[in-house]
């Protein structure tokens, strides 16, 4: 899901850092808003943790791996916003230290992974399980004794981190399809991702439709039942 | 002190389940092993860094910027005579600066392969039409596979073999640049550098969650270590998975409790975030006559191929 520096023209990543730039600015203003106290350890140990669980392989039937992104876990726990940013200093610190994802495309992978994957995941979860609040996490909700609603807060966590991970995939594969159109030589051959929407967008999304996004639902699910069970105090209220 | 009788027998069951689940268990293993070699190798590795060697003797903000508008540069090229010049600079700025040449083969070997594999199919005329380089096979009519239409003559196109090796080059050749980074500055002064560009609220953001990504890692590995140590047979998959997801979720309980901790410490201290004790400015009169040089050639070579991108 990372791409690498070589896939993407310069037309597409430009145009993704120029989109992500202003949702970074905006995530910083609105966790200012939110927390209180400093956010800064906040932020910087939630990107640690994202970095370790997309590290982090789980085994799957088959003997294949997947690894979370953990977009709607955090997002659900420090709140939306915050997981942008989170997500996104993770992605830069993977990019510049490890070589995973390219530096051209440091933009487009903060674009789908923390933004589309941890606002449409957070949205899907918001709507499913009819959380309210203002966006610093549902940590409030989560405490309800409700059976019924924590039930439904569970499926929508669960959907959410499903979708997740697939908006994601769709935006890489979009992207990725769409560089045959924008880049061509002369002669016709393509001079950066050479594939068509039409193989990207199968080839990608079927792995995450199948194993992945499946992975990536368990895995929100069970930590929070974890959580819950746990360490209820870190889901304040 | 004798054995007990339990361990004296084995069951036919239980032989069977644990060769099957044998499998499973030193994946997980291989995975934590490679993830924690992998970042304690990037982290801490400083033996290249240390050596006397060009890149290494570059002031390291100048160096990084450098390289990361040479990997800019790079990916404007249009034609594999581009990136060929950008691979060589590469491996002269390698050789220069004493980088092992396995060393760095080992750590470009398997995005090579990835993006070779990735780029192969590229070179079939049922992904990329064009004139044929050669001819694999006939059918007597064309197929339609998915969302694939495979014609009735399969060839090797020109475009198709160029455009794979454009994706390659550049891929290849990108990543080698940012090695060259990676390999010859110390990493917290990476770190440093690199934040040197931005606010200081994210600078300080990027500094603690670099600090802290391994010790979650080291964590994890010993919230696993400690099931496994107390378990005498292998687990079924349902309860893996449920091991493995509550050590997540006790790793993010751990990442919070220790970012409050955090925040008390740092109060305590008075410190704002906005402090410039990690940082020192940056003075084009400090620079040496090896950063000049650099910096002079450099932006020849970015000009150059500037215009080189636009023919």
């Amino acid at each position: 899901m990372h791409i690498p520096d070589g896939y993407l023209g310069p037309i597409t990543y430009g145009s993704l850092w120029g989109g992500i730039i202003p949702v970074w600015i905006y995530a910083s203003k609105k966790i200012k808003e939110i927390f209180k106290a400093s956010h800064v350890p906040l932020l910087a140990l939630s990107s640690a943790f994202s970095f370790v669980i997309m590290m982090f392989n789980v085994p799957i039937p088959g003997g294949t791996t997947g690894h979370a992104t953990g977009a709607t876990l955090i997002a659900i726990l420090i709140g939306p916003w915050a997981a942008t940013l989170a997500l996104s200093i993770s992605l830069i610190i993977q990019a510049f230290l490890f070589g995973d994802g390219g530096i051209t495309a440091i933009g487009a992978n903060c674009f789908n992974i923390a933004f589309a994957g941890a606002i449409g995941g957070y949205g899907i979860y918001r709507l499913i399980s009819g959380a309210r609040g203002k966006g610093q996490g549902v940590k409030t909700e989560l405490r309800t004794p409700n059976s019924e609603l924590r039930t439904r807060q569970l499926i929508g966590a669960g959907i959410g981190a499903y979708v997740s991970i697939n908006f994601a995939a769709l935006f890489a594969a979009i992207e990725l399809g769409i560089q045959p159109i924008l880049h061509t030589g002369l002669d016709g051959r393509p001079l950066y991702s050479p594939f068509p929407l039409s193989i990207t967008i199968p080839s990608i999304m079927i792995g995450n439709l199948l194993i992945f996004g499946i992975i990536e639902a368990i895995v929100t699910i069970l930590v929070l039942i974890y959580l819950r069970k746990s360490h209820p105090e870190l889901i304040r209220g | 002190m004798e054995i007990p009788e339990w361990l004296k027998y084995q069951t036919s069951g239980y032989r069977h389940q644990a060769s099957s689940k044998k499998q499973r268990e030193r994946f997980l293993d291989k995975t934590l092993r490679h993830v924690l070699s992998f970042t304690e190798d990037i982290m801490f590795n400083e033996t290249v860094s240390f050596k006397r060697g060009l890149l290494q003797g570059i002031e390291p903000r100048l160096k990084i910027l450098s390289l990361i508008i040479f990997i800019i540069i790079l990916s404007l090229q249009r034609s594999i005579n581009g990136m060929v010049i950008f691979l060589i600079i590469s491996l002269s700025l390698m050789s220069l600066s004493r980088i092992p040449l396995s060393l760095f083969l080992k750590r470009l070997l398997p995005v090579f392969l990835f993006t070779t594999v990735i780029a192969f199919p590229a070179t079939f005329n049922f992904i990329v039409n064009g004139d044929p380089l050669l001819i694999l096979y006939r059918f007597d009519t064309s197929h339609q596979v998915g969302p694939i239409e495979i014609p009735s003559v399969i060839s090797l196109t020109r475009q198709g073999v160029s455009s794979a090796l454009i994706l390659t080059l550049r891929a290849v050749t990108s990543l080698s640049i940012l090695f060259l980074i990676t390999l010859t500055t110390p990493p917290t002064m990476l770190i440093k550098a690199i934040t040197y560009f931005i606010p200081d609220t994210l600078k300080s953001i990027i500094s603690i969650s670099y600090r802290y990504i391994f010790f979650l890692i080291r964590k994890l590995e010993q919230f696993i270590m400690g099931i496994k140590s107390r378990n005498i047979s292998a687990v079924s998959a349902p309860v893996q998975q449920r091991l493995v997801t509550s050590r997540i979720g006790l790793l993010f309980s751990l990442s919070l409790r220790l970012s409050n901790d955090l925040e008390r410490a740092i109060e305590s201290r008075g410190y704002n975030y906005k402090s410039k004790v990690q940082s020192s400015k940056f003075k084009v009169s400090e620079l040496s006559s090896i950063d000049i040089m650099w910096l002079f050639l450099s932006v020849i070579f970015t000009g150059l191929m500037i215009w080189k991108s636009l023919d």
